[in-house]
């Protein structure tokens, strides 16, 4: 019987790698504002490590402080066993690739790339040799004499990649690396980056508010808001199971009901949800609040159905009227109002054959009465807030 | 980490650096109370009998209301030249634009010494005596692209929408201008007029170069260098001139970045 | 933000005509060069035909009171063979560049302070280094040759404090008196274009090159001085240019070795009345700076093009 608390049970997720960073009981304050507070993280090896969350959650904070560009007020970071906390950027096996790429424009591409090199005691040729793989890596060998000034957005992003990348860092930064290019190049990019990730087998970790995107490219994912951190888990763990209200909204779209706790039978709740009455469920996160508790349930659009008779056995059913319809190409989305319900339920389905059953609005004026269904076993249990 | 501000050499340096700047300066107002004819160390008392002597002088009040005259004019002239040319430049695109600017801008990188030759030539070889109005006419050729920038820099900011809105509510272009245009360009006309007479008050080559029978105020604090014992009275004008250029000179410039920040959106 | 100097402002509205439109916007452009009339008109008639004349002046000769408007190129020909021309004009662009190395390096320092480590106050200070460059400049040149003469303001001081016994000679009436006066009086204006070219550069790149292993002064070197190539390119063109042809500071406080090029104009238009021979030397004048201008401008090319 797990209580209903805020920490996550990390699902699937590999334990085999040894942790690579460390934050511990993180906080930074600017002022009286609490940009970080008490964050604990621990990052393995050869992951990708997406930080997510709306703008003003203190994700960018934690990465620039990752990065060494500010001090914490309190806490400690471990990189691969040493304390980093306080060494200066230039010092750290840390590299960084910024949200605006700072990319110099007075040195050449090659130049660029070569930047962080000039101090490590190899040779000339050596160095003109690592830019060169670096550059192939990335599909710009060739453009070395190129001047900086002259590459697109998204050739710019690259050379920032490589220029970091070169240096062998035991940690990569990576700020909103793809907030700027266009929809088609950002969805190349994200397979390409993934890739070349699990390539080298560094350890990346990045920064996005676009959830999408996080849940694309990472293989976990800690989701922030307001200087903490709500759950660190696997893309699906997030979506399938997420530990609380907030985060079940941030990640996609979410249906969330208030109700009580009526009963239990084995592995399933019994819910009295208001408007959508006596309701079974066999929570996904196995959830088990006592009764007459007052919980949120969650259920994920595409786990709804609309019939026009109810469904029957293993599925939870109440009459509404369906509202409005919306068409996106590869799905539908349906809206269905329920008495005392202050929103529709939204529905999403990729079959058409609703459509043309479901019309909408009848001649007679009336909305056209439905049947909502979901599935005893699938949704969440979140607790109230 | 590094500190920030004031407290570090980088801020000492500064410090000493404005200090360099202005305590050379400082030191004619320190002599001009001086009770003493000599600019030397040890102070002897403290007088203001030269300020009184500044006031008495026929010939320094005469070249002041000269150097007022001018200055006036100039900088009325030069604002009017520098707002129609900022418009001009700001709201079409017309062949020769580029030229043209770079002509407005020359006066500013030609050695005001080449202008006052020239000028001289060019009058002498037109039997023009030099005047104030040769002096005048030398002061508005590098006034003007001053206040050209200075517009231009308050006009570029400007919304266009809000002069089409104008119209397209009726007004005609004339008073579109008066009612929309103008009032937001104030700030950059007043510090125009301001700096330009500034300008015009203090310059001494062109004015040494050009003048005639009547002099301006700091073709007159030249005569009076050679003689040793009007030195504390000029030292005392020369207080005041710069008190007055530093208040209006300030004032100008606070009025032109304020109103930078100050769009009509 | 572009440099408001060398290049026009781009004009926000286009008053191109196309054929659908109503009459009364063809004359649109037309618009602009009734506006332009008379600052072209005074441009013109106060600048470019007085050069002209100038020029024309320079290739005449001076008999007395009268010209003699024969073309010939004798004054151009004085002016290189007689020695007294050519080495007051070296000696002038040599103290020129003298002024304008001192104020650059003087002014660096503080424009880099305004710009990185000044949060809030960036107003105020440029404000308070700027408005005494709009004061009479002869006043400062003045003030000068009051705190450096034999019975200045130093020597008064430093022999009140017991230092010295005699007046110190060495301060005024030499070359090196009116590199310090020029220097001073041309501080508050080097400093701009410099601090415009810090102000501009992208913080990121700082971070992207400290991330990347650079110390501070690696840091500096490589990516802050090449950044800003192009506002010490226009401090020094700001710099250079107006003070070859100095007149006030030599005559202040030059003394006879300070003698520059503008004293030696004056002299020969007030004093010697030869103007025909004052003209080449302006004209002369004028070509050097040029040269020298525009070789700096192009040797600076290609860096600033890169940045801007």
């Amino acid at each position: 019987m797990s209580k209903m608390t805020n920490i996550p049970a990390a699902t699937g997720a590999d334990t085999e790698n040894k942790s690579m960073l460390s934050i511990r009981n993180l906080s930074k304050h600017f002022g009286s504002v609490h940009a970080l507070d008490h964050v604990d993280l621990d990052i393995r090896e050869g992951e990708f490590f997406g930080l997510l969350g709306p703008s003003g959650c203190g994700k960018t904070t934690l990465l620039r402080i990752l990065g060494g560009f500010e001090t914490p007020s309190a806490g400690e970071i471990m990189i691969d066993g040493q304390d980093v906390s306080h060494i200066a950027p230039n010092r750290r096996p840390v590299n960084t690739v910024f949200q605006s790429y700072a990319i110099f424009p007075h040195l050449t591409v090659a130049q660029n790339v070569a930047y962080g090199l000039r101090k490590s005691g190899l040779s000339k040729e050596e160095i003109a040799a690592k830019v060169e793989v670096a550059l192939q890596m990335v599909q710009l060998d060739g453009y070395g004499s190129r001047g900086a000034d002259q590459l697109s957005g998204g050739q710019r992003q690259r050379v920032a990649l490589v220029r970091a990348l070169v240096k062998e860092p035991k940690v990569l930064l990576l700020d909103e690396p793809l907030g700027a290019l266009d929809k088609q190049l950002r969805e190349s990019m994200q397979l390409e980056l993934r890739a070349l990730q699990k390539r080298l087998g560094i350890t990346f970790v990045f920064v996005t508010h676009d959830q999408e995107e996080a849940l694309s490219m990472s293989d976990r994912i800690a989701v922030m808001a307001e200087g903490r951190v709500l759950q660190v888990d696997t893309p699906r763990g997030l979506y399938e199971v997420p530990a609380s209200r907030r985060v079940a909204e941030f990640i996609g779209t979410m249906n969330i009901f208030e109700a009580r706790v009526s009963g239990h039978e084995r592995t399933q709740v019994a819910l009295d949800a208001g408007p959508l009455g006596r309701v079974l469920i066999e929570p996904a996160n196995a959830a088990r609040p006592e009764i007459g508790a007052s919980v949120s349930l969650g259920v994920r659009p595409e786990k709804l159905s609309i019939t026009d008779a109810p469904r029957g056995a293993g599925f939870n059913s109440v009459e509404g009227r369906l509202s409005a319809s919306a068409y996106f190409g590869d799905r539908n989305h349906f809206f269905v109002e329920l008495d005392g319900l202050p929103r529709p339920v939204s529905v999403a389905t990729q079959s058409d054959a609703l459509a043309g059953t479901l019309p909408g609005v009848q001649p007679n004026g009336e909305a056209v009465r439905v049947w909502l269904n979901w599935p005893v076993a699938g949704p969440v249990l979140l607790p109230a807030e | 980490m590094r500190q920030r501000g004031i407290q570090s050499w980088l801020g000492l340096y500064s410090l000493l650096y404005v200090a360099f700047i202005y305590v050379p300066v400082l030191f004619l107002p320190l002599f001009s109370f001086n009770d003493g004819i000599y600019v030397a160390f040890p102070l002897k008392g403290f007088t203001t009998r030269w300020y009184q002597e500044m006031a008495n002088n026929t010939a320094l009040i005469d070249a002041l209301k000269n150097s007022v005259l001018v200055g006036c004019t100039v900088a009325v002239i030069s604002t009017a030249l520098g707002t129609l040319t900022a418009r001009a430049l700001t709201r079409y695109r017309f062949r020769g634009r580029k030229t043209i600017f770079g002509l407005i801008v020359v006066p500013l990188v030609i050695p005001f010494i080449i202008i006052g030759v020239a000028l001289l030539v060019l009058t002498n070889r037109l039997g023009i005596e030099p005047s104030l109005w040769t002096i005048g006419a030398a002061h508005l050729l590098i006034a003007t692209p001053f206040t050209t920038l200075i517009m231009i820099s308050r006009l570029e900011g400007f919304d266009a929408s809000l002069e089409e809105a104008s119209q397209d509510l009726g007004e005609t272009g004339w008073m579109t201008f008066w009612l929309v245009t103008f009032p937001l360009a104030v700030p950059g006309i007043v510090a125009s007029l301001l700096l330009s007479f500034t300008e015009s008050f203090d310059e001494f080559i062109l004015a040494f170069f050009l003048s005639g029978n009547e002099v301006t105020l700091p073709l007159y604090i030249w005569g009076q260098l050679r003689f040793p014992e009007r030195l504390p009275m000029v030292l005392a004008l020369g207080a005041l001139i710069l008190a007055a250029s530093f208040v209006i000179v300030s004032f100008a410039e606070w009025v032109r970045r304020r109103g930078v920040n100050v769009k009509g959106k | 933000m572009e440099n408001p100097i060398t290049s026009p402002p781009e004009p926000r509205t286009l008053a191109l005509v196309s054929k659908g439109r109503p009459r009364r916007w063809r004359n649109r452009n037309n618009n602009a060069y009734i506006l332009l009339s008379p600052t072209l008109f005074l441009l013109v008639g106060v600048m470019c035909l007085p050069v002209g004349m100038l020029v024309a002046y320079s290739f005449w000769t001076q008999n007395f009171t009268q010209i003699d408007t024969t073309f010939t190129l004798a004054n151009y020909a004085a002016v290189f063979e007689k020695e007294i021309y050519l080495k007051i004009l070296l000696r002038s662009i040599a103290i020129s560049l003298g002024v304008t190395a001192t104020t650059i390096l003087l002014a660096y320092p503080i424009a880099y302070f305004i710009a990185f480590r000044v949060t809030r106050q960036k107003m105020l200070w440029l404000i308070l280094i700027t408005v005494p460059f709009w004061t009479s400049y002869l006043l400062r040149v003045f003030a000068w040759k009051v705190i450096l003469g034999y019975n200045g303001v130093i020597n008064s001081a430093l022999i009140w404090l017991g230092l010295i016994d005699a007046p110190l000679e060495f301060l005024l009436y030499n070359p090196m008196a009116v590199v310090i006066t020029l220097a001073h009086a041309w501080a508050p204006v080097a400093i701009l274009p410099i601090f415009v070219s810090l102000e501009k550069i992208d913080r990121s790149l700082l971070e992207a090159a400290t991330d990347l292993g650079d110390t501070r002064f690696e840091r500096f070197m490589h990516i802050t001085l090449p950044l800003t190539v192009p506002g010490v390119t226009a401090s020094f063109l700001l710099v250079f240019i107006p003070t070859v042809g100095d007149y006030v500071t030599p005559q202040l406080v030059g003394g006879p070795d300070g003698m520059m090029i503008g004293n030696l104009m004056y002299t020969l238009f007030f004093r010697v009345n030869n103007w025909p021979m004052g003209s080449a030397l302006a004209i002369v004048m004028i070509f050097a700076i040029t040269a020298m201008g525009a070789a700096i401008w192009m040797a600076t090319a290609r860096a600033r093009g890169k940045v801007q």
